[in-house]
């Protein structure tokens, strides 16, 4: 029975792996030619979500094919077991259940996990009683100034998702707080940080420590920087940390011990993976700018998608579709990048959090049994504003030599034209027809190339070779739900990923070695005498260091 | 009016001319201000009725809550002689119409007035409000367009006089004001003022006729700078305290140069009431469109919420901080002293900051928590105490807020050993700092 299964999938990658000698050999046009029907079946409708993957390089058959093999690998079975809390991260023994932290309270928790959902709406109402009295110009400095600036201090995890967040939802209403500004720091080399402190004053400034562990070196670098320059002039420690200093953390021992009050802690559990984390306290920073209001309304919006993902039928699951096209296109065609462009500048942070999403929970080469992997798993998925990228890396895409497949995300209405909207809103609703026509237009062109052009001896240099493959994400409007539903897509589109291709997306131990060396490095920066263990390149650059910090002294 | 009965004016009403005693006027507005605007016009033998206002959702009623002794006796007066009347409903059979208007709502003023002017017959009427400039013109444009919809050749007469008398000397001001204004653009229309006001005018300090628009700049541009020139002396206080100098030696000998006067230097925990803070943000709103706006008018503002935050720091940093369970109280509610009003007063900083501390409040104000609820203003319950010492019992903190006559001669020695903590946020600067220092109290004024 094992065998037959075995022999199945086997022979489902030979015919993929074929499907893709076929493919590789025409043009996505072919397949508009000869598929009358094609947008039936390429494009997908949820919600505030519409997806067109018809200029994706697969035809039919080999759509069924890959639905085939996403049912020989039991991904219903996969979902399941996500949702009821198995432990699907199985290198830490442990679950992975950021969809919980967006339950509402009436869900039932996961069995091994009852208290999980009423812990996590307790968090909720503590982290909410600390965004009320901050945005209600309530909590105060150590001298008794109400707080006017707000720090968040984390990395990776921590930021990624706040800041994208923070970011996107400028323009809904009633729109940000305005006693408070929020800011976000993460360089280990400190230029953040000097430069945010020129601009900051201590009486009236509030640290966001967000770490899981509550040990990340780049984040207590930043930390130290900050605790010296707040209790400078010999200012009272504690007092100082009480008024000006929230921790958010797994950790609680760790916080108890730098001195985070208890009333400023908020919890993380060990559950919850850092890049899936800004629904929970980690998303504090969202909270006080816009509220707790639009904070519940992106848990909702990943609520739902949660559910859409559990329910719906794979050729018409979003995270399912969009996972089989990465799959195919990374896998079997053999494509190496993938450029998120989204055509709205709300979104300009979305490609650098989905690099971190990606890349960290699918760049892997073990399998779960920890065999060497069968496939190419994630490709480089990098990205910037489509209209900018235009100007930029989208040379490359037209005319050069590598395959990328695209990501396109565009919103659709946006801008009031009410009466009471502003002067300007008619101009800008121009600018936004003019974005869709960009979208649209690049995808065309990226696809379908020459055929545009009507002249039969095209110059080549002035020549397009079309063929590469992308996928039109279409948003009604960027509404904290939609937000919200967007993340959490790519999340579950992440997780199909790494099903499809069997291996654990929440763990990164390819992370830790580089960190436990930088430690002896800084020793061996310090000390020539402990250079001995390094190989001669380091050995060199530490030496160079040494020549040039010396002769900046004299 | 001491004329004897048949004096008649000569033609300073034109072809209306008419015995004093022929004149209905009506004053529209449930304050104040409309109670003494009324009661004066009737003691000067004008057949005067008060009315329910543009705003007013109630039924008009003779209102206790002024503190305003002589008003109160003569509004009595009147009322009782039959000079001065109450109607209930719109009444629009007068002659005059004076509108005192407090709302916010420019529409809703104009609804009434439009109302006012809908029965064919050329209407008089004044309005006092302070909705800021442009108010007047806006007003005029609109009810002589409606003259010329319905093909009348109405010409209504529309006056505004800015806000002339102040909480606490109603009467003494509505007779002789320092500066009286009238705004209008027609000659019929500064003769009804005239006319009306005869006695104001002669007793007024000056007196300017101007154009609508012209009275509303003088208007809140005088009271802007009142503003502006208390933040001064506030954030000099503040900058002055950090200094370890004497402000009140400074402001004392700032005083006695002419240049800066001696008017409106108290350094205090922030200015309240309606009348500085609306005026600001009407300058502000004059020259919104300008290039930078008014940062002088920003300004003012910023520093006068900051200021009514001042008492709280410096208890929060008596006590370090450790402040939550700890029980305080509070002299004073009133924006100032002689009226019972809270709009805008630095009392509601101070007690929801404190609440949102965890801070058990207790308020003695003479005459401010007769006939409202307090939680109209505050976020947090407080325990209104009927006395000046009863809530001093064991208390961590005194504040005061408002300088009423009566706190001034408070006994340093009783408080001293009532308070558990005999420490004083004095936010009036009512005592010299030595003397209640002598007495064993901690004592925090205000740049002191």
């Amino acid at each position: 029975m094992l065998n037959q299964k075995v022999y199945k999938m086997e022979s489902l990658i030979k015919i993929l792996n074929d499907e893709a000698v076929i493919a590789k050999k025409r043009n996505i046009r072919d397949l508009f030619l000869s598929e009358t029907e094609r947008l039936k079946n390429f494009s997908v409708d949820f919600d505030n979500f519409k997806l067109d993957f018809s200029k994706q390089n697969i035809s039919q058959e080999t759509w069924g094919y890959l639905l085939e093999y996403l049912s020989e690998i039991n991904i219903q079975k996969k979902i399941y077991d996500l949702f009821s809390g198995k432990n699907v991260n199985i290198t830490e023994n442990r679950s992975a259940l950021h969809f919980i932290l967006r339950a509402p309270k009436s869900q039932k928790p996961p069995k091994d996990y009852p208290s999980s959902v009423l812990d996590v709406h307790e968090q909720l109402h503590a982290m909410s009683s600390i965004v009320n009295k901050v945005r209600s110009a309530r909590w105060r400095g150590y001298t008794g100034k109400v707080i006017k600036d707000v720090v968040s201090l984390g990395v990776g995890g921590s930021e990624l998702g706040p800041l994208l967040a923070c970011d996107a939802l400028h323009e809904i209403k009633p729109g940000c707080a305005k006693n408070v500004q929020v800011h976000f720091v993460s360089s280990m080399d400190g230029t953040q940080i000097s430069q945010l402190l020129e601009r900051l004053e201590q009486e009236t400034t509030l640290f966001i420590i967000s770490s899981k562990s509550f040990t990340t070196v780049d984040t207590f670098y930043n930390v130290n920087t900050v605790l010296k320059w707040m209790t400078f002039g010999g200012k009272d420690e504690n007092l100082v940390k009480k008024h000006h200093f929230l921790g958010i953390s797994a950790n609680k021992n760790k916080m108890d011990e730098w001195g985070v009050s208890k009333e400023n802690q908020l919890m993380l559990w060990n559950w919850v993976g850092g890049r899936f984390s800004l629904w929970s306290a980690i998303g504090l920073p969202i909270a006080i700018k816009y509220g707790m209001d639009i904070f519940h309304e992106m848990l909702d919006g990943a609520h739902a998608m949660d559910l859409h993902f559990s329910n719906a039928l794979p050729e018409s699951n979003l995270p399912i579709v969009l996972a089989l096209i990465s799959f195919w296109n990374s896998s079997f065609m053999e494509i190496t990048a993938n450029a998120v462009l989204p055509y709205d500048g709300r979104l300009k942070l979305l490609p650098n959090y989905l690099s971190q999403l990606e890349m960290e929970s699918n760049g892997k080469c073990v399998s779960i049994s920890g065999e060497k992997v069968k496939f190419k798993t994630s490709p480089i998925i990098w990205g910037d504003l489509g209209p900018n990228a235009q100007h930029a890396f989208y040379q490359l895409l037209h005319q050069g030599t590598q395959d990328v497949f695209c990501d396109f995300i565009t919103t659709v209405k946006r801008y009031d034209s009410d009466l009471d909207s502003k002067l300007e809103n008619q101009a800008l609703l121009l600018q936004q027809n003019l974005s869709l026509a960009n979208c649209f237009a690049q995808s065309s062109v990226l696809a379908f190339g020459n055929s545009f052009i009507e002249t039969h001896n095209v110059n080549p240099h002035k020549s397009y070779k079309g063929n590469q493959p992308s996928s039109t994400l279409l948003l009604k409007q960027l509404t904290p739900q939609v937000l919200g539903g967007l993340i959490a897509l790519y999340e579950h589109k992440t997780y199909v990923l790494s099903c499809l291709w069997d291996i654990n997306p929440f763990d990164q131990w390819g992370v830790e070695l580089g960190k436990v060396l930088s430690e002896s490095t800084l020793e061996a920066i310090k000390n020539q005498e402990q250079r001995d263990r390094f190989d001669d390149s380091t050995r060199w650059l530490l030496s160079q260091v040494d020549i040039w910090s010396s002769s900046d002294e004299k | 009016m001491t004329q004897q009965d048949g004096y008649y004016h000569k033609l300073i009403f034109g072809v209306l001319a008419m015995k004093s005693d022929d004149l209905r006027i009506n004053v529209y507005g449930d304050s104040l201000e409309s109670w003494a605007i009324a009661a004066c016009l009737a003691q000067s033998d004008f057949k005067t009725s008060i009315c329910k206002g543009p705003e007013s959702e109630v039924s008009i009623k003779v209102n206790q809550t002024y503190s305003e002794p002589n008003l109160d006796l003569l509004i009595d007066d009147m009322l009782s002689s039959g000079k001065l009347s109450m109607k209930q409903t719109l009444f629009n059979k007068a002659n005059i119409h004076w509108i005192v208007y407090k709302g916010k709502s420019l529409d809703q003023l104009l609804k009434f007035i439009l109302l006012l002017c809908d029965n064919s017959i050329p209407q008089k009427i004044i309005i006092t409000t302070n909705l800021g400039v442009g108010t007047h013109d806006f007003i005029s444009s609109n009810i002589q367009q409606t003259a010329i919809n319905e093909s009348f050749s109405l010409c209504h007469e529309l006056i505004t006089i800015p806000t002339f008398i102040r909480e606490g000397s109603a009467i003494k001001d509505f007779y002789s004001p320092p500066l009286l204004l009238i705004g209008t653009d027609s000659i019929e229309a500064k003769n009804t003022a005239t006319y009306l006001l005869e006695k104001t005018f002669e007793k007024a300090g000056n007196t300017r006729l101007l154009s609508g628009s012209e009275v509303e700049v003088v208007n809140n541009a005088v009271s802007a700078f009142l503003a502006m020139r208390v933040s001064f002396v506030n954030e000099l206080a503040n900058l002055i305290e950090e200094q370890q100098l004497s402000f009140s030696a400074i402001i004392e000998a700032m005083s006695c140069d002419p240049r800066f006067g001696n008017i409106y230097n108290q350094a205090g925990c922030g200015f309240g009431g309606i009348a500085l803070e609306q005026s600001v943000s009407n300058i502000q709103d004059l020259f919104k469109n300008s290039e930078s706006g008014s940062l002088m008018m920003k300004a003012t503002l910023d520093i006068n919420n900051d200021q009514k935050d001042i008492l709280f720091r410096k208890f929060w940093q008596f006590y370090n901080s450790d402040i939550s369970g700890k029980r305080v109280v509070i002299w004073g509610a009133s924006f100032r002293a002689n009226t019972a009003s809270l709009t805008n007063s630095p009392v509601i900083n101070l007690v929801n900051a404190l609440g949102s501390e965890n801070v058990e409040v207790h308020i003695y104000d003479p005459v401010a928590f007769e006939n409202f609820a307090d939680s109209e203003y505050f976020d947090f319950p407080i325990t209104i105490t009927k006395s000046l010492y009863e809530a001093t019992e064991n208390a961590d903190a005194l504040f005061i807020v408002t300088d009423w006559e009566e706190f001034k001669a408070a006994d340093f020695v009783k408080l001293k050993n009532k308070l558990k903590k005999p420490v004083i946020f004095d936010g009036r600067n009512l005592y010299e700092p030595e003397e209640v220092k002598r007495n064993g109290l901690h004592y925090f004024g205000i740049g002191q």
